[in-house]
């Protein structure tokens, strides 16, 4: 996660990758996962989130219904 | 005890059964019906407002259908798996200073939902589950949410600025407080259905993924969804929370960028509205988007490739791990 944190930003970042020597120390998984993903992490406009689907937010399900020995009754 | 028909794999449909456990045990007395009529209450109003969360709060029930068994046997593991994260909301809540009642109230009602969980859980040999088998899912349980009180508990150490807080760690925390309760809640509806043990690791690895993956998905939301709550304004605690956004900012940039970052966070959590604007730009300019993308992409991954392993890629099961983070399913595309 931390190297896999750097080799991102510099990919992000378009600085060169200072830090190949990191890439082979990530896992064969997060290799994977950086290929999938590198044409959104290299080009251009990086909110992503502006261009990505955010689907419905999850609601807050556990506001708290009224106790009946609330403290308004009590 | 809970009767066939109660058990099914929707999230209101198992509210009669909670009540029966509950007025079983305290409506015999009138001290024990009013707090059983809170405890009503607050499991009732989770079930309207939990719509939006039914295939995680179903886990165990859908677990066990698509692994063959009869989500009906499963359904005291259900309830008892929603009783639980409704339990750890309800703390989560009173540490974050978010409810508007007593702690001491809103503490009595979590601990008395976890005693109801584990009432539900005994429930299981009524459904012919061999008691043995019942004793390792609560042994399981006890070992789960045991981590997830562990994480929790360096979650709020983070907070108090007693441990520095990086991505590695992060993860470590996620695993802890999100990854290991659903580890469980899908390992045991495989066993529930009879599963062997094989099957039953590769489902507990596809729970913890994407237990990971849920927490990610927070994180994402709490910085970047339009609607969310932000985490980086004023009264949130994002400032010392470990959102990976920040983490994963403040690790990988320069000192100078680090500090001006800081110092946003900082006014962002004083109800400063421009700094908090600053500050998401920021973490968007430093890269932070890609990389809770590349992270979830990572537990998306293991979490299918758990499934394979189980030889029981279900289009359900990878459905719940697309809904979690829809702007994963959309950067794949």
């Amino acid at each position: 996660m931390n190297k896999l944190a750097h080799v991102v930003h510099d990919l992000v970042t378009g600085e060169t990758v200072t830090r190949i020597d990191a890439l082979p120390n990530l896992s064969s998984l997060e290799q994977a996962a950086l290929a999938d993903l590198l044409f959104l992490l290299r080009r251009p406009p990086r909110d992503l989130a502006a261009s990505l689907a955010q689907g419905p937010l999850p609601i807050d399900w556990l506001n708290l219904p009224p106790l009946v020995c609330g403290p308004t009754q009590s | 005890m809970l009767q066939a028909g109660q058990s099914n794999t929707s999230q209101g449909g198992h509210q009669p059964a909670v009540s029966q456990l509950i007025q079983a045990v305290l409506n015999e007395r009138t001290l024990g019906a009013a707090y059983g009529q809170q405890l009503v209450k607050i499991v009732d109003r989770s079930a309207e407002q939990d719509a939006s969360d039914s295939a995680i709060g179903a886990l165990p029930s859908l677990v066990c259908e698509v692994s063959g068994g009869n989500p009906g046997r499963a359904g005291p593991v259900t309830i008892t798996w929603q009783l639980l994260r409704l339990a750890a909301k309800l703390f989560d809540d009173v540490e974050d200073g978010e409810v508007s009642y007593p702690s001491a109230e809103v503490i009595n009602l979590a601990t008395g939902l976890i005693f109801l969980a584990e009432l539900s859980l005994a429930e299981l040999l009524q459904h012919n589950v061999p008691p043995d088998r019942v004793e390792r899912l609560a042994q399981a349980l006890n070992r789960a949410w045991l981590w997830a009180c562990a994480g929790q508990q360096a979650d709020l150490a983070c907070q108090a600025g007693m441990m520095n807080l990086d991505p590695d760690t992060w993860l470590e925390i996620a695993l802890a407080k999100s990854g290991e309760p659903c580890a469980w809640a899908a390992w045991a509806g495989a066993l529930v259905a009879d599963a062997g043990e094989q099957t039953l690791t590769c489902y507990r690895e596809y729970g913890r993924h994407l237990g990971v993956l849920l927490q990610v998905a927070d994180d994402w939301n709490g910085i970047w969804h339009p609607r969310g709550a932000s985490d980086l304004a004023a009264g949130r605690r994002c400032t010392q929370r470990p959102n990976l956004a920040v983490c994963y900012a403040l690790s990988v940039t320069k000192a100078e960028e680090r500090s001006r970052l800081e110092a946003l966070l900082a006014q962002a959590a004083q109800g400063d509205s421009t700094a908090e604007a600053h500050a998401r730009q920021l973490l968007t300019d430093l890269g932070a988007q890609g990389y809770l993308l590349v992270v979830a992409q990572v537990q998306h991954q293991q979490a299918i490739a758990a499934l394979r392993d189980a030889n029981c890629l279900s289009p359900r099961l990878t459905a719940v791990l697309d809904q979690v983070l829809p702007a994963l399913s959309c950067a794949r595309k």
